[in-house]
């Protein structure tokens, strides 16, 4: 089958997906219940309270929350009717479950003593609906953008004659720190992805036996290959950073589309084009970003992140500018790694929805593009043509190229 | 390609590294939580 065909194909197939896929199910804004009248309870939930929880409303629950029995007031366990602490097992429990129970606890870990989280349960809704649905709905439709790309534009190709020579376009060591960022970020992301939908996609597929060991070689391989992630990202940030500074040719560039959408046109571009430019700031602000909520999963409880930063966004009055309440500032240790988790995961998905877009124009979207970072030659023709100033400022010689834009790698 | 290889190779040594070092230094989430000596067995 013709690779257009199949890109035709896969297209069509992404967006007839998209259209007819259900999206998780949309919550209402949550309407307030009416005060309850809780007199004929003594101060307990009453059948009205237990209603309004089974419509969704929201409750004032600190009748419940401040229940928490009053040992000061209990008459002692000599006196007759005397309690052991005048807090029955109702009131340990809402005391568990609101944190404010004073417990020891053998094991010392890092929040050992929170026993019950609420919050818990809203990660696990997020990470197991919306995350996995928009995130994978991203990652197809990216794909599905690149196979209707490439079946109306197809491969770029050199316009001009190949000359037959080549020039060196990256030294051994920035192609080494370029597979090193790029080999353990492919790990990385098909790791994730299993871990995020095995139990959904994979599971089913090949059953829990066959999924234990593949979850168990993949969370070594995240949590190990995280390192030369980084070192990685350092090293290709140091080594590229002078050359990603935005320039005025930059401005041309993006003004003729980069040469992507029309055959023939060569905007001037230095050693990286504006398209590049965006795909290293990505990789650069996304890598940090993932790096830093990554090493807070994988020394639990050490790193606090959240908290200051929600302090820092309400004193901004960001939240209230679009309308939002203040973000809590207090947050239980798990709950900041509940949202170093999801934060983790939305970074990933936008980084691998952005490097499918790299990884195609480097390979399968342009002629002689993949050859920058394999050899590290690339053909003299293709250089003038995608690269003019770089090539003049290397060999001194003029690039004949017409410079009307060039796409990015 | 050698550039590519080697650094698929340096890679896989560094996370094999990076794993030993952790254990070595102590760090590990599991032992932080479920070790002997995080467990309270004196009070």
């Amino acid at each position: 089958m013709p690779p257009r065909l199949l890109a035709l194909l896969f297209a069509l197939l992404t967006a007839l997906a998209l259209t007819a896929a259900p999206s998780p199910a949309q919550e209402a804004p949550t309407p307030e219940a009416p005060s309850s009248d809780r007199s004929a309870t003594g101060g307990a939930q009453t059948l009205q309270d237990i209603l309004a929880r089974q419509a969704q409303q929201k409750i004032d629950d600190s009748f419940r929350s401040d229940a928490l029995g009053n040992p000061d007031a209990a008459a002692p366990i000599t006196d007759p009717l005397g309690t052991l602490g005048g807090v029955s097992d109702a009131e340990l429990w809402r005391a568990l479950r609101y944190d404010r129970a004073d417990i020891t606890t053998q094991a010392r870990g890092p929040a050992a003593q929170v026993l019950m989280q609420d919050g818990g349960m809203t990660w696990l809704n997020v990470r197991a609906q919306d995350l996995r649905f928009y995130g994978g709905w991203l990652l197809v439709g990216m794909l599905g953008i690149l196979a209707l790309f490439y079946l109306l534009r197809g491969r770029i190709m050199i316009d001009g004659p190949k000359t037959g020579q080549t020039i060196l376009r990256f030294s051994a060591i920035e192609r080494f720190a370029h597979w090193m960022l790029g080999g353990s970020f492919i790990v990385l992301a098909i790791t994730g992805l299993a871990l995020l939908f095995g139990r959904v996609a994979l599971i089913p597929l090949i059953g829990h036996e066959a999924f234990a060991p593949i979850a168990i070689a993949g969370k070594w391989a995240h949590n190990n290959l995280a390192w030369p992630f980084m070192l990685a990202l350092i090293m290709v940030t140091v080594f590229w950073i002078a050359h990603n500074i935005p320039n005025k040719h930059d401005l041309k560039w993006i003004a003729v589309g980069g040469g992507l959408f029309s055959k023939g046109v060569h905007p001037p571009a230095k050693k990286f084009n504006a398209g590049q430019k965006l795909i290293f700031w990505s990789v650069v602000v996304l890598g940090v970003s993932i790096s830093v909520s990554g090493v807070a999963l994988l020394f639990p409880f050490e790193l606090h992140l959240f908290a200051p930063t929600f302090a820092k966004l309400n004193a901004l009055g960001l939240p209230q500018a679009l309308g939002f309440d203040p973000l809590p500032t207090v947050l239980a240790p798990h709950e900041e790694m509940q949202l170093s988790q999801l934060w983790h995961a939305i970074i990933a998905f936008v980084f691998m929805a952005v490097i499918i877009g790299h990884i195609y124009i480097g390979s399968v979207g342009m002629e002689g593009a993949f050859d920058a970072m394999g050899s590290g030659q690339v053909e003299v023709q293709w250089a003038k043509e995608h690269h003019g100033l770089w090539y003049e400022e290397v060999t001194g010689q003029k690039a004949h190229g017409d410079r009307n834009g060039t796409p990015a790698e | 390609m050698k550039s590519m290889f080697m650094a698929f190779l340096a890679t896989i040594v560094l996370a094999v590294v990076a794993d030993f070092g952790l254990d070595q230094i102590g760090f590990s989430a599991a032992e932080r939580t479920i070790s002997p000596e995080n467990v309270r067995l004196d009070e």
